[in-house]
């Protein structure tokens, strides 16, 4: 594999709330090499977007707050920057998109300004020069009649032209790590997957690495290399999509691929439906988070922690029973995609 | 756009016309008799009390009255004879008028500038720091200031800083009373800067530390939502210094509402003048008016209330203008 | 550099010991002080008001001086303008009378205006706002337009001119001729709220479960829709009921109120203010209405703004 990109060693970002400290993001650990395609499942809750949003370091003070941890970006710790120099990374070599395009445009200046502002904060080059980047940054991701699009405010786009221009404006700069929270969410299927294939194509041309959030599955099969499934802010397993989707060692992720509905089949039996909700994070208790809803546990479940163990490969799970359980039932053995 | 702005013109009318309806009314049952004064004069005979009020038109029926009024009213180019006479003096309403509008106008300029000016700023930075010392202090002073009566704030500035701070210091620091000294036309320019700024800055300052405190709550409101933004995020994760996500990204959409919050104050606290002018005696329309109620000197009373409609109709549909200019998902239809 | 891939090395070793962490104090206690601040001071709010509530319910069984008496001392003079003292704690005002019985029953003025507004608007309010959300139509166009125009008056201007009229027509009940004038002025923010309310809720499921059911349009409006809209009301007549003391008092300051010797806090304060630029130096005549307005007035805004963030999110203008 080539060299890693970034690298989240025990990254701990807790919320303080009325009610307690939550720890949203928990001893979490990853690595994303140079133009990988990372993908990270969850649920909401699971600690997604907060690992995402430490990474950017745009966690909201005085309530969020990143205990613990070290996020190495090409060699040098995130967390130890400067704001001035940290801001510097933001935007020019990770960049970010977000999971509502109705709401993540500034409703009052205009696609060509917003998309001008950015090209021109991290690159040395002239208004004109500028509107070019800008106005092919469009094109490139296949809006019609880009040079007039730059004069449209947010609102006169729908919702999958907002996010292509998003994208663009993500792109715009080259970056080494692209961070997509969601991205097809609020958007309609068949939309979806446009945005999804765009994302992809110039990603590739790139080279640029992909760290995809999705609470869905079936997105992230046809586009990452590895996949991250993680639970209640920490590790549940994590390897090459073609493991996590074939040699599935972890009930949670058992569950998630056994809930995926699919176009191109006729089930005779009912969906898997994984029982219970997600646990509070505050004060968690101890041993595995999954525990209260996996029908796997046993007594150490609920006393033990579960490291996350490596089974080969960078394939990794955490839970006492891994690789050993027969989670047939629960998920389905052909592979998704 | 043009349809939209006649439409509310035309809801502005009705309004007016609806304004001075009901004053009309109101004036005609408050008792009393306009000519009351002239009645108690023993040396006015019966006959000239009959002459004045055919001259003034009293011996019309009360719609004719109104009728001649609106008539007259709606005619503001015949200068100075349109808004018709008082009663209690050989003024004409609408030079008198006009003449206090000037002393008003001095009184909420000032006002208002100062409450923008340290208002807006107050909130913004109340919002930045949120849950700062600062923030607290200063939203907690406006709570209090804005559940504090205008007038007390008047009296309480007049008792403090004019009576009391010149018995201690035996300096005259402010005036409680009036728009300028007796002596101002024999001052040299400075001293008739200073001695208008002394009449001026009591009555000035109990209307801003109100407007202070409403201004500062709704900007810090405002601003808050913009802060807590999805766009706000993105132009952080773009890299944009704090300074200009604040001044370009926060700050015009924060400034919307607000801007939309003060036009529509702004008729009022020209309301509300009418009780500061009262305590200071500051010689403006609202004043005028408290004194034409009193003396049933209509032709006055309807002329300030219309000058207040007819601000109230701008200054509404001006909000509503801006709003669309500054929002640009505003449409008009 | 190592890959680190791996949680293991610092992965959950360091996990015994952060379960043990514990966050920055300083900013938990922040959050906590702006929030906890904000209800502790609506609870005390409400424990003033319910003291002041009482006073003026059951000023005629405490030991007061009548607010109307000219007191004299043993000598038969009449006792003006004494400063406050054993015994007349707020002093007493330039025609002998004692500032604190004024007080206690000025404060019986202001709330009876002040609640009887309140009632008005609610009722008003909602009852204009409900018929022309539940009905719509060319209903709901002229109610509004009727709503808008109401709120378009310059309110300050207008309410003097009526209350000159209204202290005419209702001679010796002025109390209630000023609760029916700021009722009659003040219920139209009401009334697009419980509009707005309605014309969100009419479309919902359980209303439209009772009209299938074949429930009468009364019975919608008042068993299904109008409990649902409770929350607004409730604030929002709060909120009018600081306003109308507010008001109540500016009128009777500006002599619109209700008639001397009557006790008022704007007329008390008017009073004052004029013997106190005069130079008369009796700083209680202003001071104590004064503070008892102040006091009043924020302790209904703090419960306004209490029941608003207790009842209802939605309308909250601060954003935590």
């Amino acid at each position: 594999m080539s060299e890693p990109l970034l690298q989240v060693s025990n990254l701990r970002t807790f919320f303080t709330t009325e009610e307690g400290i939550v720890r949203a993001v928990d001893g979490l650990s990853f690595t994303i090499h140079k133009g990988e395609k990372f993908g990270v499942v969850g649920e909401s809750g699971s600690g997604k977007s907060v690992t995402a949003l430490s990474i950017m370091r745009l966690i909201e003070a005085p309530a969020g707050e990143i205990v613990t941890g070290e996020i190495h970006f090409k060699g040098q710790d995130l967390l130890r920057l400067g704001d001035e120099e940290m801001r510097k990374i933001r935007g020019a070599q990770i960049a970010m998109i977000f999971q509502d395009p109705m709401t993540a445009l500034n409703p009052v200046y205009t696609i060509g300004n917003q998309l001008v502002e950015t090209i021109m904060l991290h690159q040395e080059v002239r208004k004109s020069q500028a509107v070019d980047i800008g106005i092919q940054a469009l094109d490139d991701v296949h809006i019609p009649n880009p040079k007039v699009r730059m004069d449209d405010y947010p609102h006169q786009l729908s919702g999958g032209m907002r996010q292509r221009v998003m994208i663009a404006m993500g792109l715009s700069c080259n970056p080494d790590l692209l961070i997509a929270d969601e991205p097809t969410t609020a958007l309609d299927v068949t939309t979806q997957a446009q945005i999804l294939h765009l994302m992809l194509e110039l990603t590739e041309e790139r080279d640029t690495a992909v760290m995809l959030i999705t609470h869905d599955l079936g997105v992230v099969a046809g586009f990452c290399d590895n996949i991250q499934v993680m639970y209640a802010g920490r590790l549940a397993e994590r390897g090459t999509t073609d493991f996590i989707f074939d040699n599935t060692f972890h009930p949670y992720t058992a569950g998630l691929l056994g809930s995926m509905t699919r176009l191109d089949e006729v089930r005779e039996e009912r969906l898997y439906s994984i029982r219970g909700a997600p646990p509070s994070l505050i004060n968690p208790s101890n041993g595995c988070r999954f525990t209260p809803r996996c029908d796997f546990a046993q007594d150490i479940c609920g006393s033990k922690t579960p490291l996350p163990r490596e089974f080969g490969d960078g394939h990794w799970a955490a839970c006492h029973f891994a690789p050993d359980l027969d989670l047939s039932r629960v998920k389905r053995a052909e592979r998704v995609g | 756009m043009f349809q939209y702005v006649v439409r509310r013109l035309v809801y502005g009318l009705i309004t007016l016309l609806a304004l001075s309806i009901i004053t009309f009314t109101l004036l005609q049952n408050t008792g009393g008799d306009p000519l009351d004064r002239i009645k108690s004069n023993p040396r006015i005979t019966q006959q000239a009390v009959q002459e004045m009020a055919v001259f003034y038109g009293l011996d019309q029926p009360i719609t004719k009255q109104y009728l001649t009024w609106a008539g007259n009213f709606v005619q503001f180019w015949n200068y100075p004879t349109a808004w018709g006479r008082s009663f209690q003096g050989p003024q004409q309403v609408q030079a008198l008028v006009i003449n206090r509008l000037g002393g008003t106008a001095r009184l909420m300029f000032t006002a208002l500038g100062l409450a923008v000016l340290i208002g807006i700023p107050l909130g913004i930075y109340q919002a930045i720091k949120q849950y700062s010392f600062f923030d607290q202090a200063t939203t907690t002073f406006s709570f209090v200031t804005f559940s504090t009566p205008i007038f007390v704030l008047g009296l309480g500035l007049q008792i403090i800083l004019a009576l009391k701070l010149e018995q201690w210091t035996g300096v005259k620091f402010f005036y409680t009373s009036g728009m300028n000294s007796t002596s101002y036309a024999d001052f040299s320019l400075g001293e008739k800067i200073g001695d208008t700024l002394q009449h001026l800055a009591l009555p000035a300052a109990s209307i801003a530390l109100i407007s202070i405190a409403g201004y500062s709550r709704y900007q810090r409101a405002s601003m808050l939502e913009v802060l807590h933004s999805d766009y706000l995020r993105t132009a952080k994760a773009k890299g944009l210094s704090q300074r200009t996500v604040i001044v370009k990204h926060a700050l015009r959409n924060a400034l919307i509402p607000v801007i939309t919050l003060i036009s529509l104050d702004i008729a009022g606290v020209l309301g509300g003048a009418v009780i500061t002018e009262s305590i200071f005696a500051w010689p403006g329309m609202g004043r005028l008016y408290i004194q034409a109620i009193g003396q049933n000197d209509w032709p006055i009373v309807m002329a300030v209330v219309m000058l207040i409609g007819v601000m109230v109709v701008v200054m509404n549909l001006f909000a509503d203008l801006a709003y669309g200019w500054l929002d640009p998902r505003v449409r008009y239809d | 550099m190592t890959d680190r891939n791996l949680p293991p090395g610092d992965g959950y070793a360091a996990l015994d010991e952060a379960e043990g962490l514990t966050v920055e104090p300083v900013t938990q206690w922040q959050l906590f002080r702006s929030r906890f601040v904000r209800h502790r001071l609506a609870m005390m709010a409400a424990v003033v008001l319910g003291i002041i509530l009482a006073l003026a319910l059951f000023a005629d069984f405490l030991p007061l001086e009548n607010p109307t008496d000219q007191l004299e001392d043993d000598n038969g003079r009449i006792v003006n303008l004494l400063s406050p003292r054993a015994e007349y704690w707020f002093g007493t005002d330039e025609l002998g009378q004692d500032v604190l019985s004024r007080v206690i029953y000025g404060g019986r003025t202001s709330l009876t205006v002040a609640v009887l507004t309140g009632l008005m608007v609610a009722t008003f309010g909602t009852l204009v706002g409900s018929i022309a959300g539940y009905y719509g139509g060319w209903i709901d166009t002229l109610l509004m337009r009727f709503t808008d125009l109401i709120l378009s008056l310059p309110l300050l201007p207008v309410a003097i001119v009526a209350a000159a009229w209204l202290r005419e027509a209702f001679r010796g009940r002025e109390a209630l001729s000023l609760a029916i004038l700021l009722g009659t002025l003040l219920w139209g923010t009401l009334a697009r709220i419980v509009r707005a309310e309605f014309l969100s809720l009419r479309e919902k499921e359980f209303v439209e479960a009772a009209r299938a059911a074949g429930a009468r349009d009364r019975r919608i409006i008042f068993r299904h829709i109008l409990p649902n809209a409770l929350s607004p009301i409730i604030v929002n007549a709060t909120l009018v009921i600081g306003l109308a003391i507010i008001l109540e008092a500016a009128l009777s300051f500006l002599g619109f109120g209700v008639r001397p010797p009557e006790p008022a806090w704007g007329a008390m304060a008017a009073n004052g203010g004029r013997l106190a630029v005069g130079g008369s130096g009796a700083w209680w005549l202003v001071l104590f209405p004064s503070v008892a307005l102040i006091v009043t007035v924020l302790s209904v805004n703090f419960l306004g703004d209490g029941l608003r963030d207790a009842l209802d999110p939605t309308q909250t203008i601060e954003r935590r």
